[in-house]
C-alpha cells in the first residue's frame, strides 16, 4: 500500500527529465487515442453522403478537437517527450537546465489538454470552429458554447507551457553539452529540437496573443475579432504567423530522429550534415515569412501574396536538401532493416509526396482550387500523419530498449508497419482526388462522384487505426515480456547508448567526454581534474576508458560508487503539479462563472508559486551548473541570463503581437480619435517618469550589491518597489477615473485597445513589483553581495523590458 | 466577344499540368535513387567491399560537409521551382484582375447558411442562381456574418473568401452547354456549413433573359 | 572563462544617471513637441523616440552593452521578426477593398 503511495507520489513530484519524458509520452498517447477515436467517428460519418451518424454540431466538434489535439497535444508533446528523455542523454548532460520548470511545463501541458477534454461536458459542448478557429465565428456572438472558452484557455495555458519549455531546452542545449561535444558533433535530433524551439519561441507568443484577445472578446465583451477593423483578417495574420512555423515545429524533431536512426542502421554519418544544418536554419527563418500562403484567397494585396508565394516555393529547397541527405546516407552503408529502420525508411517516400504537393499549393492560381478542400488535407496528412508520425514511431522503437531495458517484438512491429503503410495510403491518397470536396462537411449528397473515394478513405482509416492497436500491443508486450535488451542492442552510435538501460538517475557513471576524433569516453571526474579536459578531448591524455563498448555490445560500467559525486539532489516537488492543477480549476470555473471555484483554483495556484519562491529564497533546489561542459557561444554567461533573455524574446513577441494588432486595427479605422484627445498626457508622462526612475533604482541596487554597500542596496530596492507601486496606483486611479466617466473596456475600439495593452503592461509591472519585493525581503535578511548580485541584474533586465514596452505604449495611447 | 476570352480554369489546368510534370519528373528521380540505395545497400545484398561502415558504438557522428552532386540537384530544383512559380504570375494577374470584358456582374452575399445573389437589375434570388451559357460573369462577394468561402467545385479555381467587411471579386466563364453547377462554402462557418449548398442553372441566353425579366 | 571580467570600478553608476537623465529629457521633449504640434510626422517622431529610448534602456539598464553578440542576438532577432510580421500584416490589409454595406 505504502509502496503504491510512494509510486504515485514519485510520478506526481518528479523533476527528473527521464521521468518527465515518460509522462509526456504516456499522456500524448492518451491524447492520441482520444483524437484518433474522433477521427474514426467522422470517417464513419463520411462513408455515406447523407449519413445521420453524427449531427452537424457533433461532426464539427469531432474535426475541431481532432485537429487541435493531434497537433498541439499529441504530435509535438510526444516528440518533446522523447526530447526530454534523450536530449540530455545525447549531449551528455545530467538533466535539463531547470528541472522544476520542466515539471511545470509538463503539468501545464497535461492540464491544458484535460481542459479541452472537459469542454465536451460543459454547456454548449466542445469547441467546433475548426482547428484554425477562424474569426468571427470564434466569438461568443456566433459560438456561445462554454467549451469554446475552455479551448481558448487551454491554448493559452499550453502556450505558457511551451514558452517555459523553450527556455529550458535552449539553456540545456546551448550550455550543458559534455566536454568535446562541439556543435559539429551534436546529434541531429538535438539539433532539430534546437531549431524547433527557435520556432516555438516566436510562434507561440503570437498564438497566445491571439488567444488572449479572443478571451477578452469572449469573456469581457470586446470586439477585436468581431469588428470589421480587426475581425477575420487580424485573426488570420496572428494565427497563421503561429500556424506555419507550427507545422515545421511538428516536422523538425521527426527529421532529426530520422537522421540519427538512419545513421545508426547504415553505419554512415548523415550525408553533408553541415549543409543539412544550413538548410534547417534557412527553413527556420523562412518559416516565419510564408504564412500568407494560408490566405491566398482572402483578397489581400496581390503583391504581398506573390512575395509569399515565392518564399513558399523556396522553402521546399531546404526540405529537398534534408530528403536527399537522408537518402544519400544510405549510400555505401550496410543497412540493417530493424523495426525502427523500417519505419524510418518508409517515412521518406511519404515525405516526397507531401513535400511535392506543397509546391503545388505555393502557386496562388492553383491554390484557388486547393484552398479549403481535401487536397490540402491530403497534403499535410502525408507529412504529419506520414513522415512525422512514422518517424516518431521509429524513434519510440529505437529508444524503447534504452527506456525499458527490453526489446519490442519485431514481428508485431512489422505487422504494424504493413497495416500502417496500406492504411495511410488508402486513407489519404483518395483525398488528393477529392480535390473539389470542401473540408469539414458532414454531407455531400450533391456530388455522388465523391462517395467511392470517401469510402476508400474510411476503410483506410480503419486499417491505419488497426496498426496503432498493434502498436499498443507491441508496446505493452515489450514492456512486460520483451526480451532483455542489454545496453546497446542496435549497436548504435551516440552517447545515449553508453549507459545502462534504463539509465540511472544521474545518467552516466562518470563524466562523458567526446574526443576530437569522435570517440566517446566516460571518465571519472577525477581523471579530468588530473589530466585536464583539453588533453582528454584531444586524446593525448591516458585515461582508463570506461565507456567504450565491449565486444558484445554492452557498455563497460564503472561501479556506481565512482559516480556518487554526481548524484545531485533530485528533489521531488509538488509545486509544479499543484500550480497547474490550480490553474486548471480556475480556468474550468472561469467561463462557467463559478466565482468560488475560481477563487479556490487561484488560491492553490498562488500558494504553489509562493511556496516555489520560498524555496528559491531559502536556496533549496539550486542546481549546480556542470563543471565540465561545452557552452559556446555562451561561455561564461550564467544559465539564468541565457534563460532570461530567451524568455524575454518570447515576452517581447507577445507584446509585439499585441502592438501589431493595434497597428492593424488602427490602419483599418479611418475615424480614429488620437490618444492625445482621449487620455490625459500628464498622467501618462508621470508614469513614464516613474518607470524610468524605477529602472535607475534597480541599476543602483545592482551596483551597490557589487560594491558591497548594503545600506544603499536596500534603499535602492525599496525605492524601486515604491516606484512600482506608485505606477500601479496611478494606473488604478486613471482607470477608475475613466470608468467613472463611462469610458469602459468595451466603449470604443480605442478604449478596447487602450485597456488591453496597458492592462497587459500593468500585469508585467505587477510581476516586477513582486520581484522587487522579493529582492528587498532577501536583501533585508541576507544582503546581496558580489557573488549573487546577478539576481538584481536579472530583475533589472526584467524592469528594462517593462520600460521598453512602455516607451511604445505611451505614445501609442497618449500622443498619437 | 466572350468567345475569345480564355477562361480562368483553362489556365488553372495548364498550370496544374506543368507542376504535375515537374513533380513527377523530380519525384520519380528522387524515388528511384532512394529505392536503388535502399535495396543495393541492404546488408543481405551489399558486398563487403562496397559498404564503408564508419559509425558505430562509442562514437558520435562527425559534421560532414561532402555534398557532391547534391548541390547541382538543389540548384536545378531551385531553378525549376522558382521558374514554375514565376511562370504562374502572369496567369495569376490575369485571373485575379477584373475580366477583360464583363457581361454580367452578380453580387453574392454569404450568410449563415446560404447564398443571396443579386442581378444588375436588382433582382434577388437565394441559393439558386440562373446564368446564361458562354458568358463572362464577375461575382462581387461579401459576407453578412462570418467567414465563408464562395466556390464552384465544377470550375477549377473559382473560389474566393467571403469575409465580413471586405469586398472580394472573382470571375468565371460559364460553360457553353446548358447544365447545372454547385455553389459550395469552403470555409467552416458553423453548424450549417455543410448545408450551404447552392445551385447555378446554366441556361441558353434567351431563357436567361426571360428569367431576368420575370418577377 | 576567457571573457574579461566586467570592470566595475571603471563603470560607475554615472552611466545610469546619464541614461536616466537622457530618458527623462527625451520623454519631456517628446510630449512637448507632440502637444505643441512641432512634429513634421508624429508617427515617425514618436517611433524614433521609442527606438532611441529602448536602445538606451537595453544597452545601459539591461547591460546589453557588455554582452557578447550571442546574447544581443535574442532581442535583435525578435525585433527583426516583429518588423516583418507587422509590415506584412499592414501592407496586406491596406490593399483590401473595404465593404461596409
Ligand atoms: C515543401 C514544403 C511545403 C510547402 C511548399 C507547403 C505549402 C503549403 C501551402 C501553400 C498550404 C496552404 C494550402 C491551403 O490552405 O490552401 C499548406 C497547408 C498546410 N501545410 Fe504545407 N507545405 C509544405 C510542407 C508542409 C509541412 C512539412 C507540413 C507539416 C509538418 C505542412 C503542413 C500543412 C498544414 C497543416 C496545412 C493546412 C493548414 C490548414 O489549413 O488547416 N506543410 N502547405
Ligand atoms: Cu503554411
Ligand atoms: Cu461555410
Amino acid at each position: 500500500m505504502s509502496s503504491l503511495r510512494s509510486w504515485i507520489l514519485r510520478w506526481l513530484t518528479t523533476t527528473n527529465h527521464k521521468d518527465i519524458g515518460i509522462l509526456y509520452m504516456v499522456t500524448a498517447m492518451y491524447f492520441f487515442l482520444v483524437a484518433g477515436t474522433l477521427a474514426l467517428l467522422f470517417r464513419v460519418q463520411l462513408a455515406m453522403p447523407e449519413s445521420n451518424f453524427l449531427s452537424g454540431k457533433a461532426f464539427n466538434q469531432a474535426v475541431t478537437v481532432h485537429g487541435l489535439v493531434m497537433l498541439l497535444w499529441f504530435l509535438s508533446p510526444i516528440q518533446f517527450g522523447l526530447a526530454n528523455y534523450f536530449v540530455p542523454l545525447q549531449i551528455g548532460a545530467r538533466d535539463l537546465a531547470f528541472p522544476r520548470l520542466n515539471a511545470l511545463s509538463y503539468w501545464l501541458y497535461l492540464f491544458s489538454g484535460l481542459l479541452l477534454i472537459v469542454s465536451f461536458f460543459v454547456p454548449g459542448g466542445a469547441v467546433d470552429g475548426g482547428w484554425t478557429l477562424y474569426a468571427p465565428l470564434n466569438t461568443a456572438a456566433f459560438s456561445p458554447s462554454k467549451g469554446f472558452d475552455l479551448a481558448v484557455l487551454a491554448i493559452v495555458m499550453l502556450s505558457a507551457a511551451i514558452t517555459l519549455g523553450t527556455v529550458n531546452f535552449m539553456v540545456t542545449i546551448a550550455k550543458m553539452r559534455a566536454p568535446g561535444m562541439t556543435w559539429d558533433k551534436v546529434p541531429m535530433f538535438t539539433w532539430s529540437i534546437l531549431f524547433t524551439i527557435l520556432m516555438m519561441l516566436l510562434a507561440f507568443p503570437a498564438l497566445a496573443a491571439a488567444g488572449l484577445l479572443l478571451l477578452l472578446d469572449r469573456l469581457l465583451g470586446t470586439t477585436f475579432f468581431l469588428s470589421v477593423e480587426g475581425g477575420a483578417l487580424l485573426w488570420d495574420h496572428l494565427f497563421w504567423f503561429f500556424g506555419h512555423p507550427e507545422v515545421y515545429i511538428l516536422l523538425f524533431p521527426s527529421l532529426g530522429m530520422l537522421a540519427d536512426i538512419i545513421s545508426s542502421f547504415t553505419g554512415r554519418p548523415l550525408y553533408a550534415k553541415r549543409f543539412v544544418l544550413v538548410a534547417f536554419m534557412a527553413a527556420t527563418v523562412l518559416s516565419y515569412i510564408v504564412w500568407v500562403h494560408h490566405m491566398f484567397i482572402t483578397g489581400t494585396s496581390l503583391l504581398v501574396r506573390k512575395i509569399f508565394s515565392v518564399t513558399t516555393a523556396l522553402i521546399s529547397i531546404p526540405f529537398e536538401m534534408a530528403t536527399l541527405a537522408l537518402i544519400l546516407t544510405l549510400y555505401k552503408g550496410r543497412i540493417r532493416y530493424t523495426s525502427p529502420m523500417l519505419f524510418a525508411i518508409v517515412s521518406i517516400p511519404l515525405f516526397i509526396i507531401g513535400g511535392a504537393t506543397g509546391v503545388f499549393n505555393a502557386a496562388i492560381i492553383l491554390d484557388r482550387a486547393f484552398r479549403g478542400t481535401y487536397w490540402v488535407v491530403a497534403h499535410f496528412h502525408y507529412i504529419m500523419a506520414g513522415t512525422a508520425l512514422f518517424a516518431v514511431i521509429a524513434g519510440l522503437y529505437y529508444w524503447f530498449p534504452k527506456m525499458t531495458g527490453r526489446m519490442i517484438s519485431e514481428k508485431l512491429a512489422k505487422i504494424q508497419l504493413i497495416l500502417a503503410v496500406i492504411g495511410i495510403n488508402l486513407l489519404y491518397f483518395p483525398q488528393f482526388l477529392l480535390i473539389d470536396m470542401p473540408r469539414r462537411v458532414f454531407r455531400y449528397d450533391y456530388a455522388p462522384e465523391w462517395i467511392t473515394l470517401n469510402q476508400l478513405s474510411t476503410v483506410g482509416a480503419f486499417i491505419f487505426a488497426a496498426s496503432f492497436v498493434v502498436a499498443l500491443i507491441a508496446l505493452i508486450h515489450g514492456m512486460l515480456r520483451g526480451r532483455p535488451s542489454g545496453d546497446n542492442p542496435w549497436g548504435a552510435w551516440g552517447l545515449e547508448w553508453l549507459t545502462r538501460s534504463p539509465p540511472p538517475p544521474h545518467n552516466f557513471d562518470g563524466q562523458p567526454v567526446v574526443t576530437r576524433d569522435g570517440r566517446i569516453l566516460i571518465v571519472p571526474e577525477k581523471t579530468l581534474e588530473e589530466q585536464g579536459v583539453d588533453k582528454v578531448i584531444s586524446g593525448e591524455a591516458k585515461v582508463s576508458v570506461t565507456g567504450v563498448m565491449t565486444p558484445n555490445g554492452t557498455a563497460g560500467h564503472q561501479s556506481p560508487s565512482h559516480a556518487h559525486g554526481h548524484a545531485h539532489g533530485h528533489h521531488g516537488s509538488m509545486e509544479p503539479m499543484m500550480l497547474a492543477l490550480g490553474m486548471f480549476v480556475a480556468f474550468v470555473a472561469m467561463p462557467l462563472g463559478n466565482m468560488a471555484l475560481m477563487a479556490l483554483g487561484a488560491l492553490v495556484a498562488f500558494a504553489s508559486i509562493a511556496k516555489w519562491v520560498l524555496d528559491e529564497y531559502r536556496g533549496r533546489f539550486s542546481e549546480p551548473e556542470p563543471r565540465y561542459r561545452e557552452e559556446f557561444p555562451f561561455v561564461g554567461i550564467d544559465k539564468f541570463k541565457v534563460g532570461l533573455w530567451t524568455f524575454i524574446a518570447g515576452e517581447g513577441f507577445l507584446f509585439g503581437s499585441l502592438v501589431g494588432a493595434y497597428i492593424f486595427i488602427r490602419t483599418r479605422s479611418p475615424a480614429w480619435t488620437p490618444g492625445i484627445e482621449l487620455h490625459d498626457v500628464a498622467i501618462g508622462l508621470f508614469n513614464t517618469v516613474v518607470l524610468f526612475t524605477a529602472a535607475l533604482a534597480m541599476g543602483l541596487a545592482y551596483y551597490n550589491a557589487r560594491v558591497g554597500n548594503v545600506g544603499l542596496q536596500r534603499a535602492s530596492l525599496a525605492f524601486a518597489l515604491a516606484l512600482g507601486l506608485l505606477f500601479m496606483f496611478t494606473k488604478a486611479y486613471e482607470w477608475s477615473k475613466f470608468a467613472a466617466e463611462g469610458y469602459g473596456l468595451t466603449s470604443t475600439m480605442e478604449a478596447q485597445l487602450y485597456y488591453t495593452l496597458t492592462g497587459a503592461h500593468a500585469a508585467h509591472v505587477l510581476v516586477g513589483v513582486l520581484a522587487s519585493l522579493y529582492a528587498l525581503a532577501r536583501s533585508l535578511r541576507r544582503p546581496y553581495g558580489p557573488q549573487d548580485a546577478r539576481t538584481l541584474l536579472y530583475i533589472g533586465i526584467y524592469w528594462g523590458i517593462v520600460d521598453i514596452v512602455w516607451t511604445f505604449i505611451f505614445p501609442m495611447f497618449y500622443l498619437i | 466577344m466572350a468567345q475569345q476570352i480564355t477562361p480562368p480554369d483553362e489556365l488553372w489546368w495548364l498550370t496544374f499540368n506543368q507542376f504535375l510534370i515537374g513533380a513527377l519528373v523530380l519525384g520519380t528521380f528522387v524515388s528511384i535513387v532512394f529505392a536503388y540505395f535502399a535495396i543495393r545497400y541492404w546488408e543481405k545484398k551489399v558486398k563487403p567491399n562496397e559498404a564503408e561502415v564508419v559509425l558505430g558504438p562509442g562514437r558520435v557522428a562527425p559534421g560532414t560537409s561532402k555534398i557532391g552532386w547534391t548541390r547541382y540537384t538543389l540548384v536545378v530544383t531551385g531553378i525549376i521551382v522558382t521558374l514554375l512559380i514565376l511562370a504562374t504570375f502572369p496567369r495569376t494577374d490575369y485571373v485575379e484582375a477584373s475580366p477583360p470584358e464583363t457581361d454580367l456582374v452578380i453580387w453574392v452575399t454569404a450568410f449563415q447558411f446560404g447564398w443571396e445573389f443579386e442581378y444588375p437589375n436588382g433582382k434577388k434570388v437565394v441559393n439558386t442562381l440562373v446564368l446564361p451559357t458562354d458568358t463572362v460573369v464577375e461575382f462581387k462577394v461579401v459576407s453578412r456574418d462570418v467567414f465563408h468561402a464562395f466556390g464552384i467545385p465544377e470550375i477549377k479555381g473559382a473560389k474566393i473568401d467571403a469575409i465580413p467587411g471586405i469586398l472580394n471579386s472573382l470571375w468565371v466563364k460559364t460553360p457553353s452547354e446548358p447544365g447545372e453547377l454547385n455553389v459550395v462554402c469552403y470555409e467552416l462557418c458553423g453548424v450549417g456549413h455543410s448545408l450551404m449548398v447552392g445551385k447555378i442553372k446554366v441556361v441558353p441566353p434567351d431563357e436567361f433573359q426571360a428569367f431576368l425579366q420575370s418577377t | 572563462m576567457a571573457r574579461p571580467q566586467l570592470k566595475w570600478a571603471a563603470n560607475p553608476p554615472i552611466a545610469y544617471f546619464l541614461a536616466w537623465a537622457f530618458l527623462m529629457f527625451t520623454a519631456l521633449v517628446e510630449v512637448y513637441f507632440v502637444a505643441a504640434g512641432l512634429t513634421y510626422n508624429t508617427l515617425v517622431f514618436v517611433t524614433s523616440v521609442g527606438i532611441v529610448q529602448s536602445s538606451v534602456i537595453a544597452l545601459i539598464f539591461q547591460h546589453l552593452r557588455e554582452e557578447p553578440q550571442s546574447v544581443k542576438a535574442f532581442p535583435l532577432g525578435s525585433l527583426v521578426m516583429l518588423i516583418i510580421l507587422v509590415s506584412a500584416a499592414v501592407t496586406s490589409v491596406l490593399a483590401c477593398t473595404p465593404y461596409l454595406g
